[in-house]
C-alpha cells in the first residue's frame, strides 16, 4: 500500500483540477475588482481606469517589494490569496489524522460549534468580548485582525455529527427515528436564526436531508417531514420573518415588474446582478474590461454573494458554464468516494461534504439568476472570505481523507437495507 | 439502495444544474439585448446642459444695447427639491464613493440621513444668499411645482426631474463662490454660471428690446428648433416674449453646451456651448433718444388732463430701415420686474403699450393722401378737379359732416379762405379740405378706399416680425359684415365719407402711417427692415410684395404734401417749415376725432338665486376673479371712468398726427426726391391739432435729421443692410 500522499495525487487531481480552477476565478474576479476596501480609486485594477485615484489613497512611492506586490495585486486579493493558502494547510492538517479518528471527537466538536454559535446569541444579552456587531448582526468572533463565523463551521461539524449518529443506526428508518437527527440540526440553525443569518441557516436542511436520503430513510417519512416543515413556511414567512425578508422573497416573484422605483430599491440587486449576467452574453465582456468591473457599486456585494454574476460578465455564459460544470466534477468526486468506501462514517461524511458544497453553489448561483431569494451565501471556493473558505477546505480534507483511507471492513455494504424505498 | 439514492442524489442535482443552465441561457444570450438596453440607461446618466449667452443686440452703429453679463445661478437636483427617493439613492450611491461614508453603509441608512442634510443645506444657503428660508422655500415650490406641470402635461416623466434646476438666479460673484465652497459638496447643489440680461441706458427703446421670460408649453412645441437637443427650446428656458428679443430668438438663443456623465460621474462627452448671434437693429439709438425726448416734451406741454402718451416713426425710405420707433412712455427696463403691476394697472397712460406698432389710431386726415391717389388712379377726379368747399356736406344737415374749417369758424370755407373756385388736389391735400375728399370718397365709394388703404399697407403688418405688431383695420366689405363681429353690418353712403377723411372704423398705427409717408417719398410701398442677423439677412416676413403707384398722382400729392409746410395757409406751415436751407420737409398734418378710453367699468353681477351686486373693474376677468364660487354671471357693464376727463361741454381732444418725409431743397416740385429721404410719423394723443402738435415734434426730428445726420450724404451703418438687391425693389 502506497503512502497517503501519493494516493492523494492519484485521486486527488479529479478533485484538485476543479477547486483550483475555482480558486483561480475567484482570485481573478477578485483582482479585477479590487479597489481596496476603504474606498473608491484606491491602487489595485486601476490601470485601466481614466480617474487617478484619490491622493489619501496613492501608496507611498518607495514602497518596498513586498508592499508594492501588495498594493498591485490589490489588497482583497492578497488576503484571499492568504485564506487560500491557510485553508490548503487546514486541508492538510484535516488529512494528518484518520476521518475515523476525527469522527471520534465529532460530537465534542459539534459541541464546541455550538459553544460559539451560543456566545454570539449571549451577546445580544451581555456583551461578550470579540464579538463585534456590524448591521445589527452578530456573525463574527474576532480576534485582532483574525475573524471566525462560527455558523460556517457549525455546517462541518454538523455533518460530523450527523454522520456519526446515523453511521451503524436504523432507528432513523422509523418516524420516531428521525427525531434526534432532527434536534440535531435545529439546535444550531435556532442559534444562527438569532444572529441572525437566514443563509447559512437554511443551508444547514439540504445537508441533513441528503445525508438521511442516502441513509436510506423512508422516503414517505421524509416527505412527511418535509411537507410539515413546508406548512409552517407561510406562517414562518407570515409572523417569523423581518420585512427585509419578505421583501428579499417578493423579489423572487417581482423581478420582472416595470415598477421603477422599486427595482431601484428592492428589486436593485437582482437587477443590477441580471444586468451583468445580461450584458456579459455568450462570451463576456472580458477579462476587467466589463462596466461592472471598472464601477464599483454598480453590483453591490460583487465580491461575495454576487460574485457569479462578475464571472458571468466577464466570461459570459461559457465561463458561468464551465464554473457550473467545476461544481459538477466536485460532486461526481465525492460522490464517487461515498461509493467506493464501504466504511458507514466515511460515506455519510462524504455525502454531507458534497451537498454543503454543491447545495451553497447551486443556492448562490440561483438567487444571482433570480430563482431563489436573496440570501448571504458566499459561492464555494470563489467568493472572498475566510470563514467560508477555512470550512470549505476542512471539509475537502474531510473528504480527500474519506478517500484515501479505505478501510477493509468486513462487513456488508452499509445502508443496503433490505426492504427499501 | 444507497446506490440507488446516490443516483437519484445526482440526477436530481443534475437536473437542477439543467434549470440553471436554462435560465442563464435566458438571461445571458436570449434576453441580453434588453439587459444591454438596461445597462446603457443606468450607465448614461443623464445629460446636464450649459446654457449659451444670448447675442447682443446692438443698433444700427454697432452700440450695445441689452447683453448677457455672466452670473451665477445656484441650481438644485429636482431629486432634493422633491426628495424623490430614486434620486436620494442615487445621491447616497455618490456620496459614498466619494468616501463620505463607510463603503459597507448601507445606501439606504445614507439615503435615510440625506432629507436633514438637504434640512440644513436650505438653512445655509438662506443665511449665505442673505434670502429668509421662507422665500427659498417658495422658490423651491414654484420649481416643484413647474415640474409636476410638465410632467402632467407630458403625461410621462420629465427631463427637468432628473436635473439640476436653478433655484437662485444671478447670485453676486461672492457669494457664489462662498455657496460653491461650502456647499457644493452636495452633489445635489451646484453653483452654474450663468448670466443676467443687461440694458445698457437703452430705455428709450425699451418697448422695442422686448423681454425674456420663461417658455411655456406651447411656445416650446411652437419653436422652430423644436426636437434639436441643443438648440431648441427646453421647459425652463428663457425665450423672448416680446419685442427684439422674441423677434430675433433663434438667433440670439445659441445653443446649449452639453455634459454627459457616467455612471461614475466621469465626464463621458462634453460639448460646449455656442453664444448666440447679435442682432443688429436698424435703429439708430442716438435718434430714438431725441425722438423720445421730443415726445415726452410734447405731451407735457398738453394740459395734465390730457397727457396720456405719444409715438414716432422715422424710416429710411430707399431702404426702408426703421431708424426710430419711439414709443411714450417708456418703463424702466431693469425694474420692470418690481413695477409691472403699478405698470400693467397705470390705464391712463398705458406704459407696457408698444404704442409704434401696436396701439391703433384712427388715422384722420393723413389718410387724405392715400384717397387722393385712389380718386386719381381710379380716374374718379384728375388733378384739375375742383371742388367747392362749402363748410358741410349735406345742405340740410349743417352740423354733420362739416370741413375742419366750418368747424373751427362756422360760416367760413375753404372758398371764402383760399380760392372762390373751389379746391383741385393739391390745394385739397394743403388746406386739408374736407369736403375735397368727401366727394372723392364719394366717387370711389367705400370698398374701392379700403383696396387704396391695403395697397398702401393698411390693415396688415409692416413686416417686423414683431409680435405686438398690430395689423389695423381696413373696413372692408367682408370684415364690416363679418358674423363675428360685435354689430356686423354693410357699408353705407356715409363709410365712404367717413373712411375718406381717415374716420370710422378705419385704424392704423404709427409705423403703418410712418410708411405710407416713406411709400409717397419713394413711389412704392415695401415692407419695413427692423432687424438684421449677422449675414445680413433681414428678420421678419414681407406680409406682401412691393407695390407701386402712379408716379404721376404722387407728385400732385406730393406737391399739396410740400404746401402743407411750406407754404403760408398749409396747415402746419405755422409750426414745421425747417430751418435748413439745403432740406425741407413735405408733410400731411391729421387731427383724428377718438372718443374717451374706457379706465374701468361698472360691471352689474347677478348670481343666479337673483342676488346682484355692481363692482368697479378694468375688464370682465378681473371683475369675476374678485368673487369666490359661485362665480356670478356679469349682467351689464357701464362705463365708470373715463379718460381723458372732459370739461363741461368740450369735445375728446383728437389725436394729433403728422406723417411726412424730409427732401433735399434742390428737389424739383412734387418730383420723387433722391438722395437720402427719410419719412416719418409721429403721434401724439388727444394732441388735438396735428399741425400744432405733431408738426413741430415733426419738424425737430427732420432737423435732427439733415442736420446733424446729414441727409444727403449716407453715412456708414453697420453695413449689414445695403446690399443693394436687398434695398431697392422698386
Amino acid at each position: 500500500m502506497s503512502p497517503p500522499f501519493l494516493r492523494l495525487t492519484r485521486l486527488g487531481w479529479s478533485l484538485a483540477l476543479p477547486v483550483l480552477f475555482l480558486s483561480a476565478v475567484g482570485l481573478a474576479c477578485l483582482h479585477a475588482t479590487d479597489r481596496g476596501l476603504s474606498s473608491s480609486g484606491a491602487p489595485g485594477a486601476a490601470d485601466q481606469r481614466s480617474a487617478p485615484p484619490p491622493a489619501s489613497d496613492t501608496p507611498p512611492s518607495d514602497l518596498g517589494g513586498g508592499l508594492r506586490l501588495y498594493y498591485a495585486l490589490g489588497p482583497l486579493t492578497v488576503r484571499q490569496a492568504l485564506y487560500l493558502l491557510t485553508g490548503v494547510l487546514l486541508m492538510g492538517l484535516v488529512l494528518w489524522p484518520s476521518y475515523q479518528k476525527i469522527g471520534w471527537y465529532a460530537y465534542p466538536l459539534y459541541g464546541l460549534a455550538i459553544v460559539l454559535l451560543a456566545l454570539l446569541v449571549l451577546d445580544r444579552f451581555v456583551d461578550v468580548p470579540l464579538v463585534p456587531v456590524s448591521r445589527a448582526t452578530r456573525r463574527w468572533i474576532r480576534a485582532g485582525p483574525v475573524g471566525i463565523q462560527p455558523s460556517e463551521f457549525m455546517k462541518v461539524a454538523l455533518i460530523l455529527a450527523l454522520a456519526r449518529y446515523l453511521r451503524f443506526r436504523h432507528s432513523y428508518r422509523r418516524l420516531g427515528g428521525l427525531i434526534p437527527p432532527l434536534l440535531l440540526t435545529l439546535l444550531p440553525m435556532v442559534l444562527i436564526l438569532f444572529q441572525p443569518d437566514l443563509g447559512t441557516l437554511l443551508m444547514l436542511l439540504p445537508v441533513l436531508f441528503a445525508m438521511l436520503f442516502v441513509a436510506g430513510a423512508r422516503l414517505r417519512h421524509l416527505l412527511l417531514v418535509i411537507v410539515l416543515g413546508g406548512a409552517t413556511l407561510p406562517l414562518f414567512y407570515l409572523y417569523g420573518m423581518k420585512d427585509y425578508q419578505r421583501a428579499r422573497i417578493q423579489v423572487l416573484f417581482r423581478q420582472g415588474t416595470a415598477d421603477e422605483a422599486w427595482q431601484q430599491d428592492e428589486g436593485y440587486q437582482l437587477r443590477q446582478s441580471k444586468i451583468a449576467l445580461g450584458t456579459g452574453g455568450w462570451t463576456g465582456t472580458g477579462y476587467g474590461t466589463g462596466i461592472f468591473v471598472q464601477y464599483e457599486d454598480l453590483l453591490p456585494e460583487e465580491h461575495n454573494d454576487f460574485i457569479f454574476a462578475i464571472i458571468g460578465h466577464q466570461w459570459g455564459f461559457v465561463g458561468a458554464v464551465l464554473v457550473i460544470l467545476a461544481y459538477a466534477l466536485i460532486v461526481l468526486f465525492g460522490l464517487e468516494v461515498a461509493t467506493l468506501t464501504n466504511d458507514p462514517f466515511g460515506r455519510l461524511l462524504a455525502v454531507g461534504v458534497v451537498v454543503m458544497i454543491v447545495a451553497q453553489a447551486l443556492l448562490n448561483i440561483c438567487m444571482t439568476i433570480g430563482l431563489a431569494p436573496i440570501t448571504g451565501m458566499t459561492l464555494p471556493f470563489v467568493s472572498a472570505g475566510g470563514s467560508s473558505l477555512w470550512a470549505n477546505f476542512i471539509a475537502l480534507g474531510l473528504l480527500l481523507n474519506v478517500a484515501q483511507r479505505r478501510p477493509l471492513l468486513i462487513a456488508r455494504p452499509p445502508f443496503e437495507h433490505a426492504n427499501g424505498d | 439502495m444507497f446506490q440507488k439514492r446516490l443516483t437519484w442524489f445526482w440526477v436530481f442535482l443534475s437536473l437542477m444544474t439543467l434549470v440553471i443552465v436554462a435560465r442563464l441561457a435566458q438571461i445571458q444570450i436570449a434576453e441580453a439585448a434588453h439587459y444591454q438596453a438596461l445597462a446603457e440607461r443606468i450607465l448614461t446618466r443623464r445629460p446636464e446642459y450649459i446654457p449659451a449667452r444670448r447675442g447682443a443686440i446692438r443698433d444700427r452703429h454697432g452700440v450695445v444695447l441689452v447683453r448677457d453679463e455672466p452670473g451665477y445661478d445656484v441650481s438644485v437636483h429636482y431629486g432634493a427639491l422633491a426628495l424623490r427617493e430614486d434620486y436620494l439613492l442615487q445621491a447616497a450611491r455618490a456620496l459614498r464613493e466619494r468616501g463620505d461614508y463607510a463603503a459597507d453603509a448601507k445606501l439606504r441608512d445614507i439615503a435615510g440621513q440625506l432629507p436633514d442634510q438637504i434640512e440644513s443645506m436650505w438653512g445655509r444657503l438662506a443665511a449665505l444668499t442673505n434670502l429668509p428660508r421662507a422665500e427659498l422655500e417658495q422658490r423651491a415650490d414654484r420649481v416643484r411645482v413647474r415640474v409636476s406641470r410638465w410632467r402632467a402635461a407630458a403625461q410621462q416623466p420629465v427631463r427637468e426631474e432628473y436635473q439640476l434646476l436653478p433655484v437662485i438666479e444671478n447670485v453676486p460673484h461672492e457669494t457664489a463662490l462662498a455657496i460653491a465652497l461650502e456647499l457644493e459638496r452636495y452633489p445635489w447643489l451646484r453653483v452654474v454660471p450663468g448670466s443676467r440680461r443687461v440694458a445698457l441706458d437703452t430705455d428709450a427703446a425699451v418697448h422695442l428690446l422686448g423681454r425674456l421670460g420663461a417658455a411655456s408649453p406651447e411656445r416650446i412645441a411652437a419653436d422652430p428648433l423644436r426636437g434639436d437637443e441643443l438648440g431648441g427650446l427646453r421647459p425652463g428656458d428663457l425665450c423672448g416674449l416680446s419685442g427684439i428679443e422674441y423677434v430675433g430668438e433663434v438667433a440670439l438663443r445659441g445653443r446649449r453646451g452639453r455634459i454627459i456623465l457616467d455612471y461614475g460621474w466621469r465626464e463621458r462627452e462634453r460639448t460646449d456651448p455656442v453664444a448666440g448671434h447679435d442682432v443688429h437693429l436698424t435703429i439708430d439709438m442716438e435718434l430714438q433718444r431725441r425722438v423720445l425726448a421730443l415726445l415726452e416734451k410734447a405731451v407735457n406741454e398738453l394740459r395734465p388732463e390730457v397727457r396720456a402718451g405719444a409715438a414716432a416713426v422715422v424710416i429710411d425710405v430707399a431702404t426702408r430701415e426703421v431708424l426710430a420707433l419711439a414709443s411714450y412712455p417708456i418703463y424702466n427696463y431693469e425694474r420692470f420686474n418690481d413695477e409691472y403691476d403699478r405698470l400693467r394697472a397705470d390705464a391712463r397712460h398705458l406704459p407696457l403699450s408698444f404704442r409704434a406698432v401696436q396701439a391703433q389710431y384712427a388715422p384722420g386726415s393723413i389718410c387724405k393722401a392715400i384717397t387722393l391717389i385712389g380718386g386719381l388712379s381710379e380716374g374718379v377726379i384728375t388733378p384739375q378737379t375742383h371742388f367747392h368747399c362749402t363748410g358741410y356736406l349735406l345742405p340740410n344737415q349743417p352740423d354733420r359732416f362739416r370741413c375742419w374749417i366750418y368747424n373751427l369758424n362756422p360760416g367760413i370755407t375753404h372758398d371764402m379762405t383760399d380760392n372762390p373756385a373751389g379746391q383741385d388736389g393739391e390745394s385739397a391735400v394743403r388746406n386739408s379740405c374736407n369736403i375735397y375728399f368727401f366727394r372723392v370718397g364719394e366717387r370711389l365709394g367705400a370698398e374701392r378706399l379700403c383696396e387704396w388703404f391695403t395697397r398702401f399697407g393698411l390693415g396688415r403688418t409692416q413686416g417686423t416680425g414683431l409680435i405686438e405688431e398690430t395689423e389695423g383695420i381696413v373696413p372692408t366689405e367682408a370684415w364690416l359684415s363679418d358674423p363675428r363681429r360685435p354689430a356686423p353690418r354693410h357699408h353705407q353712403n356715409a363709410d365712404a365719407w367717413n373712411y375718406a377723411i381717415g374716420q370710422g372704423e378705419v385704424t392704423t398705427t404709427p409705423l403703418q402711417a410712418a410708411n405710407v409717408a416713406a411709400t409717397i417719398a419713394g413711389g412704392y410701398w415695401a415692407p419695413v427692415r427692423l432687424a438684421y442677423d449677422d449675414t445680413g439677412h433681414a428678420f421678419g416676413a414681407p406680409p406682401a410684395p412691393p407695390q407701386s403707384f402712379d408716379e404721376a398722382h404722387l407728385q400732385v400729392l406730393r406737391r399739396g404734401m410740400w404746401r402743407v409746410v411750406n407754404e403760408p395757409g398749409g396747415t402746419a406751415h405755422r409750426w414745421a417749415p425747417l430751418a435748413s436751407r439745403d432740406y425741407e420737409l413735405c408733410g400731411k398734418t391729421g387731427s383724428a376725432q377718438t372718443v374717451q378710453r374706457v379706465i374701468n367699468w361698472r360691471f352689474t353681477c347677478e348670481w343666479p338665486d337673483g342676488r346682484r351686486e355692481e363692482v368697479v373693474a378694468a375688464s370682465k376677468p378681473e371683475a369675476l376673479a374678485l368673487f369666490d364660487d359661485p362665480k356670478p354671471e356679469i349682467v351689464a357693464r357701464h362705463a365708470n371712468e373715463r379718460f381723458p376727463v372732459l370739461l363741461a361741454g368740450e369735445t375728446v381732444p383728437a389725436h394729433a398726427w403728422f406723417i411726412g418725409f424730409t427732401q433735399p431743397t434742390s428737389t424739383p416740385r412734387g418730383h420723387r426726391p433722391a438722395g437720402r429721404v427719410y419719412a416719418l410719423s409721429v403721434l401724439v394723443e388727444f394732441g388735438g391739432s396735428g399741425g400744432a402738435v405733431a408738426g413741430p415734434v415733426a419738424k425737430a426730428i427732420a432737423e435732427y435729421l439733415v442736420e446733424e445726420r446729414g441727409a444727403g450724404s449716407r453715412e456708414q451703418g453697420t453695413g449689414n443692410g445695403e446690399q443693394p438687391q436687398e434695398r431697392d425693389r422698386r
